[in-house]
């Protein structure tokens, strides 16, 4: 993490603008294995056991609001920072999911996912609902809800690449059953793992580790789409403990440093100082500016 | 939820009705940042390039969903959805609406700039996709308190590739040099005046809250010079100023707090939050 980190703060000062990329100032959300309560597990999807999640880190999380965090789509192609999942999955990582037209969004550093013995790329595909985003809300009773367009690319191009809505809360979610059940079709696994259908799971939002930084986990449940290759239908589950580097009590944004008297002294030493310059240099008829 | 405490204010009925049509909270509960003609002081003036000596009024910008990635800087993220709604004002002029430039590049759509007229000519300008900036809008503050903008500009005449034009943008509240013109091929000096303004001349800015609402307003600065690839007026300076107005609150807000969340929607500040600690 350091690492990118550094490489982020690089590239941005290259470009002669710090917040390019803006590795050095946003904030982090991470869960890895060596994080507070690690980073998870995966239940399912069918009948499959339970699965240890994949580290992720989430890089340049931007406040849009008070209550609003967004991830913004970045891919810069080929180049790094490549995500850690396709780095590993991939011999030359070009930023693309393996149909070679859904972009993955760079910013959220998925590792790779060993799911029932096969190695699956994870990441958020650019295009879809979220434009490549992950959005997350804060709500009433410490909830927060994170959404995004999650892709599952089993590396064998457009028919191994699976995308699916990804909606995430810190307070409960509850096992669907399966496509097939909902629909009255046979041949359905109502179930996840240890989970059954109905079954509900519970997350958390607080400062559990008391580091003064938000941590907690977010739930989710869902079905694999009926025209997924790999146990369509089937529901699946999973839970994801997180930390961040933002303040549990939050963070002050927008106040302006120094005073307004420190400004005005650099506004006083220029030839044209403005707005109030426009009455020396622009004449009375030109008016298609002002009020 | 406390669904009569929720929905007593405006903001909190919007956030709601949001949440419950898309999931996810609309484009609106972002900081946003604009320049109109009716906005406080207007939108400012445009000087040059080069000897075209009459200042024109600059086109109205709304710039959208400026995220802070840290306590005093931040980010337009670069959006683009084709043709469907937010699309930016000026592309009605420049028909098809389609979120795109005339060479097919995406228009960053969270950037709704309205058409600029310059010595006559109607161009549409806009901040796309690729570049040095990945098609973002970037804000750095600096220790003094002055803020500068960067994006690259691009000036659309609607013709093509061969008619745009790409300015590195650099504006801030401070103060800038207006530049010395490039030289042609044949090295040539051009005209050392950004019309009104004369090349080694400094113009600056301000920032605070001078309309004294609670959010920071001000005036930006910029200067450039128009690159010699241009078929307008190339290689000539030019300055401009640009008043604008935000939804930042000039003492500063909380962002990213579970316990304000809760206050808001009436709950004890700690709810679910003892469990925390």
């Amino acid at each position: 993490m350091k690492s990118r980190y550094l490489k982020f703060s690089a590239c941005a000062a290259l470009v002669g603008v710090s917040l390019l990329s803006g590795g050095a100032d946003a904030f982090t959300v991470f869960s890895n294995k060596s994080s507070y309560m690690n980073a998870g597990t995966f239940y399912g999807p069918g009948k499959l056991p339970a699965s240890p999640l994949f580290d992720v880190t989430i890089y340049n999380v931007a406040f849009t609001s008070a209550t609003t965090f967004v991830t913004p789509f970045f891919n810069n192609g080929s180049k790094e920072p490549n995500v850690q999942g396709e780095i590993e999955t991939s011999e030359r990582p070009d930023g693309y999911f393996s149909d070679g037209k859904t972009p993955i969004n760079e910013n959220a550093d998925v590792g790779p996912f060993e799911l029932n013995g096969t190695k699956v790329l994870v990441g958020i595909g650019g295009g879809g609902a979220h434009q490549g985003e992950q959005i997350s809300v804060l709500l009433d009773h410490h909830t927060m809800i994170m959404t995004m367009d999650i892709v599952f690319d089993m590396g064998i191009g457009a028919a191994g690449v699976v995308a699916a809505p990804f909606y995430g809360t810190t307070r409960e979610a509850t096992l669907p059953k399966s496509i097939q059940t909902q629909l009255g079709i046979e041949g359905g696994t109502d179930r996840a793992g240890a989970l059954k259908s109905g079954d509900k799971i519970h997350g958390r939002l607080g400062d559990f580790n008391g580091n003064g930084m938000l941590d907690g986990s977010i739930v989710v449940t869902g079905n694999m789409p009926l025209t997924s290759v790999f146990m369509p239908g089937a529901p699946y589950a999973l839970i994801r403990y997180f930390e961040t580097d933002l303040p549990y009590d939050g963070e002050t944004v927008g106040k302006l440093p120094g005073s307004t008297a420190d400004r005005q002294k650099i506004a006083d030493s220029a030839t044209y100082a403005f707005p109030a310059a426009e009455a020396r240099l622009v004449p009375k008829n030109i008016d298609g500016a002002k009020p | 939820m406390n669904t009569t405490k929720t929905m007593r204010t405006p903001f909190y009925r919007l956030l709601a009705i949001g949440l419950i049509a898309t999931g996810c909270v609309p484009a609106a509960w972002a900081n946003n940042l604009w320049s109109a003609p009716n906005s406080f002081l207007g939108t400012g003036y445009f000087f040059g390039p080069g000897a075209y000596m009459t200042p024109t009024p600059l086109f109205p910008v709304m710039i959208r969903n400026l995220g802070f990635v840290s306590k005093q800087n931040f980010v337009t993220p670069y959006w683009n959805n084709g043709a469907a709604a937010p699309n930016v004002k000026s592309e009605k002029d420049f028909p098809p609406v389609d979120g795109l430039l005339s060479d097919g590049t995406k228009i960053n759509e969270n950037v709704d700039l309205g058409t600029f007229t310059l010595a006559g000519v109607r161009f549409l300008p806009a901040v796309a996709e690729g570049g040095t900036f990945f098609g973002q809008q970037q804000a750095m503050t600096a220790a003094d308190g002055n803020v500068s903008m960067d994006m690259d500009l691009l000036l659309d005449l609607g013709i093509g590739a061969k008619g745009i034009i790409r300015i590195p943008f650099h504006g801030t509240t401070g103060m800038l040099t207006v530049p010395e013109p490039l030289a042609d091929a044949k090295g040539a000096p051009g005209v050392k005046q950004a019309g009104l303004l004369k090349s080694g001349e400094t113009i600056s800015g301000r920032i605070g809250d001078f309309n004294n609402d609670g959010f920071i307003d001000g005036t930006l600065v910029a200067i450039g010079v128009m690159p010699l690839s241009s078929p307008v007026y190339p290689g000539q300076p030019f300055a401009m100023s640009r008043n604008f107005e935000t939804d930042i609150a000039i003492e500063g807000a909380v962002y990213g707090a579970p316990k304000l969340t809760n206050k808001a929607y009436g709950l004890p500040a700690d709810a679910k939050g003892k469990e925390a600690k």
